[in-house]
């Protein structure tokens, strides 16, 4: 608790912590449960259609937690490796540990709060996840399906009734979205300790999946489509797979949920990614 | 006396570089040490190394005799004062007080012995560097540690801010203290210091008491036109060096302390008479130019 409670000291005073945080917590729901109702409306006929709109408690957990996903990389993540860098361009890594912090105690303190910035992450993508399942429930079904209804009545099929079923049916993605953010922050944290320079360190983390998308393609085209789906950053996206334009559109569609397999790949690389960290941290002078 | 530090073998190299070469030295309780050398010889990489920021290459260092971190006892500057630049003075104290364990009680102690009690609201990124280098003495001492290391304290300063410094120091020295202080400057480290090292390009040139320089052996400048002054020199007793000035002057030196009115009773006796004679006392300028030329 002392090393969280100094952490936070650190950052309480830091504007643009709160200026990121803000925005993190303002925008998500405007996002995930405004942004859908807003775009939309009558079509035709009394016909509404609001294509951004979940149409399944399933999928809105599943929406709310993607969109999270990606607002976390760019907020949160950037909060993080902002802090830890700072401490670099400051000096003030170096004196904490001379004030008397170990080297441990100091990376103890930073994972301590990586942790807690996951949790709290987590608890309000949960938290809004549940306004907006509450608030999509409430809609009466027949402004939220009648598009989906007269598309199938247009091609001949049978008209499709959609339940939106329980408010927590699909919140096992809220787990999905803390274990893919776990693994992306310590990723972040590892590209923090290793290049100690802010813009540098920023750059090359959101770089890194660009590269990591080009090497794919490369490694695709040679035929080695099982390595693939064992990279760093795919491997973590894949806990919360990218949409299909059907998903958007259908406001149906629900990916297919992490392996087992996948979940201890990514583990792994979060191991990996924070005993990287401790070694840097530990084996390279405090400059 | 306990040692406080014991530093040996302690190398530190940068790729092919040496900073630090094979630097043993102990420091006791209640010294006040100085660590000499011209900028590049190796003084911050030193401490920097017992402060667990620099890992050593090769070579060990104890703080009170043992490996463990016991920094909680020790207050330290390396450097710049170094603090969050968007917190207050307060606030960046609390922090150091955390990390420390030390009583929140303490911050208002310290800032009022700093004289930046009245200021502590303000951000630190607004101090002058005088004020900077007494909030970091201040941080250094909220937990009231046994050993203070101070790096260069007084680099920066103006005059008056130098003397504030060296008096705040002397008063932290005249509590018991041990301080381990290194500077470029050999007046303050003569000024301040009771026991000193030498390094130059990291290596140690010498280890001493300052008195054994400035003080205990007595030199005097010592004239007159009679040319048998030379002759008479050369046959004192105790006599350890001496060193033409000008034609009818000499400093001459002795291996123990002398009075002056028994130098000048000896060329008196000899029936030579001094149109002037003066004691020298050697500064560590000296000693240092001497010793690192």
């Amino acid at each position: 608790m002392r090393l969280l409670r100094i952490e936070w000291m650190k950052l309480k005073g830091n504007k643009s912590f709160w200026i990121f945080s803000l925005i993190f917590m303002v925008f998500l729901p405007f996002l995930v449960v405004l942004l859908p109702s807003m775009l939309g409306g009558e079509v035709s006929g009394g016909v509404k259609m609001y294509p951004l709109m979940p149409k399944t408690a399933e999928n809105t957990w599943y929406i709310v937690t993607l969109t999270s996903s990606y607002f976390t990389m760019f907020i949160l993540a950037f909060i993080l490796i902002y802090h830890i860098v700072n401490e670099f361009n400051y000096r003030t890594a170096r004196q904490n540990v001379i004030d008397g912090f170990s080297r441990m105690q100091y990376l103890q303190g930073k994972l301590l709060l990586m942790l807690l910035l996951c949790v709290l992450a987590t608890i309000y993508v949960f938290l809004t996840g549940l306004i907006a399942t509450s608030y999509f429930g409430s809609i009466p079904r027949e402004e939220l399906t009648s598009f989906t209804e007269m598309m199938g009545g247009m091609m001949g099929t049978k008209p499709v009734v959609i339940e939106y079923g329980g408010l927590l049916e699909g919140v096992s993605m809220v787990g999905n979205y803390f274990l893919q953010i776990l693994a992306y922050f310590s990723f972040a944290m590892f590209v923090s300790f290793l290049l100690r320079k802010g813009a540098l360190a920023i750059l090359v983390f959101f770089a890194s999946f660009l590269i990591e998308v080009i090497g794919r393609g490369i490694l695709s085209a040679y035929g080695y489509e099982t390595i693939v789906s064992y990279l760093p950053l795919k491997s973590m996206s894949m806990i919360l797979p990218n949409p299909g334009i059907e998903t958007i559109v259908s406001g149906m569609a629900v990916p297919n949920p992490a392996t087992i397999e996948n979940i201890v790949v990514v583990l792994i690389y979060s191991g990996v990614f924070i005993l990287g960290s401790i070694l840097l941290f530990k084996k390279r002078d405090i400059s | 006396m306990e040692n406080v530090l014991e530093i040996n073998g302690l190398t530190k190299r940068f790729g092919s570089f040496t900073a630090v070469n094979n630097l043993s030295l102990t420091v006791k309780r209640g010294q006040v040490y100085g660590i000499l050398g011209p900028n590049g010889s190796g003084k911050t990489t030193t401490l920097g190394m017992v402060l667990d920021v620099i890992n050593p290459s090769e070579g060990s260092y104890k703080w009170f005799g043992s490996e463990e971190n016991q920094r909680h006892r020790i207050g330290a500057i390396l450097e710049h004062p170094i603090f969050y630049p968007d917190l207050s003075g307060q606030r960046n104290l609390e922090i150091s007080a955390a990390i420390k364990n030390a009583p929140k009680e303490n911050i208002e102690k310290v800032l009022k012995r700093v004289e930046l009690w009245e200021r502590r609201k303000n951000s630190f990124k607004s101090f002058s560097l005088g004020m900077k280098q007494r909030l970091a003495i201040a941080a250094a001492l909220l937990s009231d540690p046994e050993v203070l290391v101070l790096d260069e304290p007084t680099n920066g300063l103006d005059p008056q801010g130098i003397n504030a410094m060296r008096e705040l120091i002397n008063s932290i020295a005249a509590e018991g203290k041990t301080i381990i202080i290194s500077s470029h400057l050999l007046d303050e480290i003569q000024k301040m210091c009771s026991h000193f090292i030498i390094l130059k390009n990291g290596t140690l040139l010498k280890e001493g008491i300052i008195n054994d320089i400035t003080g205990g052996k007595k030199s005097f400048i010592v004239g007159s036109t009679n040319p048998a002054l030379e002759q008479l020199i050369d046959a004192m007793p105790h006599l350890t060096d001496k060193k033409q000035l000008k034609p009818t002057e000499w400093l001459i030196a002795f291996d123990t302390e002398i009075q002056g009115d028994k130098v000048n009773e000896y060329f008196v006796s000899n029936e030579v008479y001094l149109s002037q004679i003066q004691e020298h006392r050697t500064s560590l300028e000296e000693e240092f130019l001497q010793i690192t030329k």
